[in-house]
């Protein structure tokens, strides 16, 4: 997922001068000689890889949380509003949260592990994860007995079709897009043509693409093999719909829930009230609990205002978590340096990897020499300092994200995690051997408080390498268009991506296929290199997923050390803090953040 | 008295018109595209055209002026987002609420920090000045009156984070400031608006200090003031019954003008303390390049200044029996 | 729509009443037989406050206009990110390890947080940005008065009501507003979107949106001191001696409004060097990196700053509260010493 609309809310966060801070002296020395650990750990922890779970896997109940207690109810502070939650609408990272409690899809990631490390794929509403015989271009789901919506109907493979038919509706235009496109087996928006009213005008998707022979079992044809359906289908988007509750448009606020809690009230701005789902059977489900009575959650509540409250720990907010909120600049030292208060806190990765993206189709930036001098002389300090600093992002060597399969934590072509201000002395070198000093480097930048602070730090670290740095600055809402137009004149501009589940699938195709340059896409570096566009084709049908994230590692090093389109910077980290009597706090590695699905009251 | 506030209103109306054009006018000169904006992270040069249409940006600017103009006399059903009574200044292009809704929402926020700090400010102010003038040439007059002149020297964007820093950030006695509703919970609007109404009304209250002060000097010079005394009242009396009045009207008119720009939108007060109200809306609506909100805030901020001109005009005739209104 | 007791001043209320008495000398000049400006002269130079205002004021000035001298002999410019020439002076989040924001013999007014520039040189560069945008801005909108203002006074009639009338609808221009709505078009007026916005753009933008909505006190002011000599004998001679209105306006009524310009642009001046730091302030006028007053105080309200290192703050606080106060006293002075009947 791009970090849109993350940043349209950072040109707000220009106004609110909301950053994330990390508190002065408390960081200086003392930090550094712990992060060779936390690499390591991260390293441990990533060594496990996310695989596809069998019919034994997919049986509910699930594990108990140790130690866990049904009852109570729990206060959720939250910042943002859901302004959607009609799963074909989700795709933003806090309605996910809640759509975990709210929706169940065809697949889902069951924890393998408490501390929300291991994970694996298997059937949600399915027996199992996906059956395939042809290398996966034709996946079978068969539903489980027993799931049934909120209003106590059986969920039915009648569900599952009009759950994918609608998004093809005009109306759905939000969520993900990747089984609609499969399906369509075209690239861009094109895939609603296939059905361009959706399920609501009497048309269907012909058996020849999606069929559904009876009640129970749900077949996807694709021409192309789709190993990664699995990985699809437990996003939030593809969630199931009620056919018989599908009030269109409406269904945005009032769906009909089929997880273990429902909506009792929802006044959108204002407060949410969760409440027990009668008709979810616990029997069914492999990977989500019901252990509290009621969540009650309160939106415009600020990072300060919640850590503030959580860190105080008193009354009900010693029953509150926040599942969007971090701990606030202000108060990060204090949460991290008290141990009373660390054992409340939980801290992680975001899914996001950010990378300065050197724009290949300008002639000058098409001498590898001139991009190995930005790779050299590019300092990441400037970015990980303007975001706030080691507790909100990491240095980053290569592409692939700590949270995905495949990160490699030695990975460090161009020494940034041992020199973050870069080395503009060897950049100079490289660019005096290829007399290209003096280049002219036009750096289009977020017209954010955050963006005006690493370019200009950015740029007077490429100066120094010898580089002529324009900076042009770009308003922040628009910023994606911008920089993703075909003909801009950016040579180099930072964008973010995350991965929508955790496989380089979702990174580098989308990324750096050559193929998919095209207007507004999100091939920023407009790189079309022969090997990259082979290897993704290659890699693409590799059908067991350990295989698979080794090999697009392999590709991920490849085009930062050989190809070097983009420079890594960093990756994002948050920290999030509960209440005393929260019990089953996990920072989940799939979810980004708190998971709602183990919290209890102790 | 009526025919004066009819020409006054009439006059105002005109000056609105006029700035309704400007702004209008203005925003076309804007680099940035609204529909571009509008048309997310996956927009295909159909969708944007689309936008442009459903948006009326393909129409020309006379047109799209007028329909702006009848809209907000009668009200319109054209809208895709549903109906929009009068005044009706249409959706935000980046919200898609209404903006009349948009600015009454905000309105509690703006006129809660305006009214608040205007008690503050009013009785911290003019009771200095009167203070300073009674005490003229004593310590306490050169007291106050060098410390109202170091203080108005100060901007808000200085005082105000340096109040949160010190008070927020640091010690954190207080709350990071935030607009409550009244009605839910006076206290936490009290509390919320504190630190505001405190930085605000200091930096005003120091103009007022100079302003009483010097104005009641004057009014003691007066004649009629001077005959008073002379006539043998006690100088309490004189001060308090004759100079006083006089001496407010000066600062009645500086007054409306504060109180009017404060209620049209007190910029930089809310941007510092980060309050949601109709001055932030404004600096909102030019950062997504949203018109409809944008002549909305300006029409609203503009109509606000102008009426507490025409009270204030309105208001020397009851102060001054010797103004009459024409 | 004019009101029926004058608001003059207008718009803002820092000052209590910048209109003095049109006719105001006269009287003592016959007396002693010196010119006024000799006169006013004298009487400025016995006004302690107002002689030690002005040199604040002229020291200030000074530092805008060697900024780059001194910092060339302090060794440092504004624009070097020692954060990452330094990265031992400060944690990863940008702020200074050492106590009181990084002040040391090295950096004398400390290191700023996030980029690490050096304050002292950015303090000097930023009073220099400021207050030439300020004097640009003043000058401009003097002229425009006198041009105008005069224009109006003079010719009276129908030049006049519309002169008037433009005057009153300004007036009412909701002014912070309008800047900031209307700074992005004038920038784009400039530039094409795509390509750098020079900083002589934003310097340029800034001066013209600050003197569309700031002449208009002057304007009007000096409106009403022509409409009053107009009618006066020396001018009626002029003209019954058939000298041209230009001669008129240059020879006989421009030195006679010298007095309201002065007093008026001493008040002007810091109001402009306030209202163009807040635009900064708001993000809308000068960025990083060129220095500017306005800028580095958008960077004190920054978190960052206001958790961690609350000492940055008060450099261009405190500047800006000493150059303010020293120029307002500097003003009173002036109108004193040209009027002195107005009590103080």
């Amino acid at each position: 997922m791009s970090r849109s609309e993350r940043h349209v809310h950072a040109a707000i966060a220009v106004l609110a001068a909301t950053a994330l801070v990390l508190t002065g002296c408390s960081s200086g020395g003392s930090k550094g000689g712990g992060n060779d650990k936390e690499q390591q750990e991260n390293a441990e922890r990533q060594k496990a890889l996310i695989e596809f779970g069998d019919a034994a896997a997919s049986k509910g109940p699930a594990a108990e949380v140790p130690g866990a207690k049904s009852g109570g109810t729990i206060s959720v502070p939250a910042r943002d509003s859901y302004a959607h939650l009609d799963p074909a609408q989700i795709y933003v990272f806090n309605e996910m949260q809640v759509g975990l409690l709210l929706h169940r899809g065809l697949t889902g990631y069951k924890a393998t592990s408490n501390d929300g490390s291991k994970h694996e794929v298997v059937g949600d509403l399915a027996t199992d994860s996906g059956t395939t015989t042809d290398g996966g271009r034709t996946w079978k789901y068969t539903l489980k007995d027993g799931i049934k919506f909120e209003d106590g109907s059986a969920i039915t493979s009648a569900d599952i079709r009009h759950t994918f038919e609608r998004q093809f509706a005009p109306f759905i235009n939000q969520g993900p897009p990747y089984v609609q496109q499969w399906l369509a087996d075209t690239p861009g928006a094109d895939y609603r043509k296939l059905l361009p009213d959706g399920p609501f005008k009497g048309k269907h998707l012909p058996d020849s693409i999606l069929e559904t022979p009876d009640a129970k079992t749900v077949v996807f044809k694709f021409k192309k093999p789709r190993p990664d359906l699995p990985y699809a289908l437990a996003m939030t988007g593809y969630a199931a719909v009620s056919q018989k509750g599908d009030t269109k448009e409406k269904y945005d606020k009032a769906p009909v829930a089929s997880g273990p809690y429902k909506i009792q009230s929802f006044k959108s701005g204002k407060s949410m009230v969760l409440v027990r789902n009668t008709n979810w059977d616990p029997a069914t489900d492999p990977i989500r609990h019901q252990y509290v009575d009621r969540f009650d959650i309160t939106f415009n509540q600020q990072y300060e205002d919640s850590t503030k409250a959580l860190v105080a720990d008193s009354g009900v907010d010693r029953t509150s978590v926040s599942w969007q909120n971090s701990v606030d600049a202000g108060n990060l030292s204090k949460v991290l340096n008290d141990p009373k208060m660390k054992s409340r806190t939980v801290i992680g990765y975001q899914p996001y990897v950010g990378q300065i993206n050197i724009n290949t189709s300008h002639k000058a930036m098409q001498d590898k020499k001139v991009r190995e001098a930005i790779a050299y002389a590019l300092p990441v300090s400037p970015f990980v300092r303007a975001y706030g600093g080691s507790a909100a992002m990491e240095v980053a060597g290569g592409i692939i994200s700590p949270t995905v399969s495949g990160y490699d934590p030695s990975f460090d072509p161009w020494g940034k995690k041992k020199n973050p201000a870069g080395d503009p002395a060897k950049a100079k070198k490289i660019l005096q051997e290829a007399g290209k000093v003096g280049t002219k480097l036009t750096f289009g930048y977020m017209n954010s408080q955050e963006g005006q602070a690493y370019s200009t730090a950015m740029a007077a670290g490429l100066e120094k390498a010898g580089f002529d740095v324009q900076r042009q600055e770009i308003p922040a809402e628009t910023y994606f268009d911008q920089v993703s137009k075909l003909d801009n004149n950016y040579d180099i501009f930072h964008t973010s991506w995350g991965a929508d589940w955790p496989s380089a699938s979702t990174v580098i195709p989308p990324l750096y296929d050559g193929r998919a340059i095209a207007e507004g896409a999100q091939n920023y570096s407009q790189i079309n290199d022969p090997k990259i566009n082979s290897e993704i084709d290659r890699i693409s049908l590799i059908s067991d997923p350990a295989k698979a994230a080794a090999e697009w590692e392999k590709l991920g090093e490849y085009i930062v050390k050989d190809v070097v389109n983009i420079v890594p910077t960093a990756y994002y980290k948050q920290v999030q803090i509960a209440g005393s009597k929260i019990g089953g706090l996990v920072y989940d590695d799939v979810v980004g953040g708190v998971d709602p699905r183990r919290l209890y009251v102790k | 008295m009526l025919r004066f506030l009819v020409r006054r209103s009439l006059g105002a109306v005109v000056i609105l018109f006029l700035l309704s054009i400007v702004t209008f006018l203005l925003f076309f000169g804007m680099p940035r595209d609204p529909a571009l904006l509008m048309c997310g992270k996956t927009c295909t040069p159909a969708n944007l055209e689309n936008l442009h249409r459903v948006l009326g940006l393909d129409k020309p600017i006379p047109e799209q002026y007028w329909i702006f103009l009848t809209n907000l006399v009668s009200g319109s059903d054209g809208f895709a987002q549903g109906p929009c009574p009068a005044p009706c200044f249409g959706y935000s292009y980046h919200s898609n609420e209404q903006v009349w809704g948009t600015l009454m929402d905000r309105l509690p926020t703006t006129v809660s920090l305006t009214l608040g700090g205007a008690v503050f400010f009013l009785v911290i102010g003019l009771g200095t000045g009167l203070i300073a003038a009674w005490k003229r040439g004593t310590l306490i007059d050169k007291t106050f009156t060098g410390g109202a002149m170091v203080i108005s020297s100060m901007q808000i964007y200085f005082l105000g984070p340096l109040a949160l820093a010190i008070l927020v950030y640091q010690t954190q006695i207080f709350d990071k400031p935030a607009y409550h509703d009244f009605t839910a919970n006076p206290a936490a609007w009290f509390g919320g608006l504190i630190i505001p109404w405190v930085v605000l009304s200091t930096i005003f209250a120091s103009q007022y200090t100079r302003m009483s002060r010097s104005s009641m000097i004057e009014q003691l010079q007066e004649e009629h003031v001077r005959t008073a005394r002379a006539k043998g009242m006690s100088r309490r009396y004189v001060f308090f019954r004759y100079a006083w009045r006089g001496s407010l009207i000066p600062i009645v008119t500086i007054f409306g003008i504060d109180l009017g720009s404060l209620l049209g939108g007190a910029i930089i007060t809310e941007y510092t303390f980060g309050l949601p109200g109709l001055g932030r809306l404004a600096v909102e609506s030019v950062f997504f390049s949203d018109l409809p909100l944008l002549l909305g805030v300006m029409l609203f901020s503009a109509t606000m200044i102008l009426l507490c001109n025409i009270v204030v005009d309105a208001a020397y005739a009851f102060i001054d029996p010797r103004v009459r209104l024409a | 729509m004019t009101s029926p007791i004058g608001i003059e001043g207008g718009g803002t209320s820092v000052i209590a009443d910048g209109e003095p008495p049109p006719n105001a000398k006269g009287e003592d000049e016959q007396l002693i037989g010196r010119s006024p400006g000799r006169l006013m002269w004298i009487r400025f130079k016995r006004d302690r406050t107002g002689v030690i205002s002005a040199y604040v004021v002229i020291f200030f000035f000074l530092i805008g206009l060697l900024a780059p001298v001194i910092s060339w002999l302090y060794g440092k410019n504004p624009y070097t990110v020692y954060a990452d020439e330094r990265p031992e002076l400060f944690d990863s989040a940008g702020v200074p390890v050492q106590p009181n924001g990084g002040i040391s013999g090295e950096f004398w007014f400390g290191l700023e947080p996030g980029n690490g520039y050096d304050v002292f040189t950015k303090l000097l560069y930023g009073i220099r940005t400021s207050l030439g945008i300020a004097v640009a801005v003043t000058l401009a909108t003097v002229l425009t008065g006198i041009v105008l203002g005069v224009t109006a006074g003079y010719l009276g009639g129908r030049t006049d009501y519309w002169i008037s009338r433009v005057i009153d609808f300004l007036l009412a221009f909701p002014a912070q507003l309008f800047f900031i709505a209307s700074m992005p078009v004038v920038v784009s007026l400039f530039v094409s979107p795509r390509d750098e916005t020079p900083v002589y753009v934003r310097v340029v933008a800034l001066i013209l949106v600050m003197w569309f909505l700031g002449w208009m006190s002057l304007g009007r002011i000096l409106r009403g001191t022509t409409l009053a000599l107009r009618e006066r004998e020396f001018i009626e001679a002029a003209k019954v001696s058939g000298a041209p209105p230009g001669r008129i306006i240059r020879k006989e009524i421009l030195p006679n409004v010298v007095t309201p310009i002065l007093v008026q642009s001493t008040y002007m001046l810091p109001n402009f060097v306030t209202a163009e730091a807040g635009l900064s302030f708001l993000g809308v006028g000068i960025v990083e990196p060129t220095p500017d007053w306005g800028q580095m105080f958008s960077k004190a309200s920054t978190e960052l700053v206001m958790q961690n290192d609350i000492t940055y703050m008060f450099f261009p606080g405190v500047s800006m509260i000493i150059f303010v106060v020293a120029f307002n006293l500097l003003g009173d002075s002036v109108r004193d010493a040209f009027d002195p009947k107005t009590a103080r």
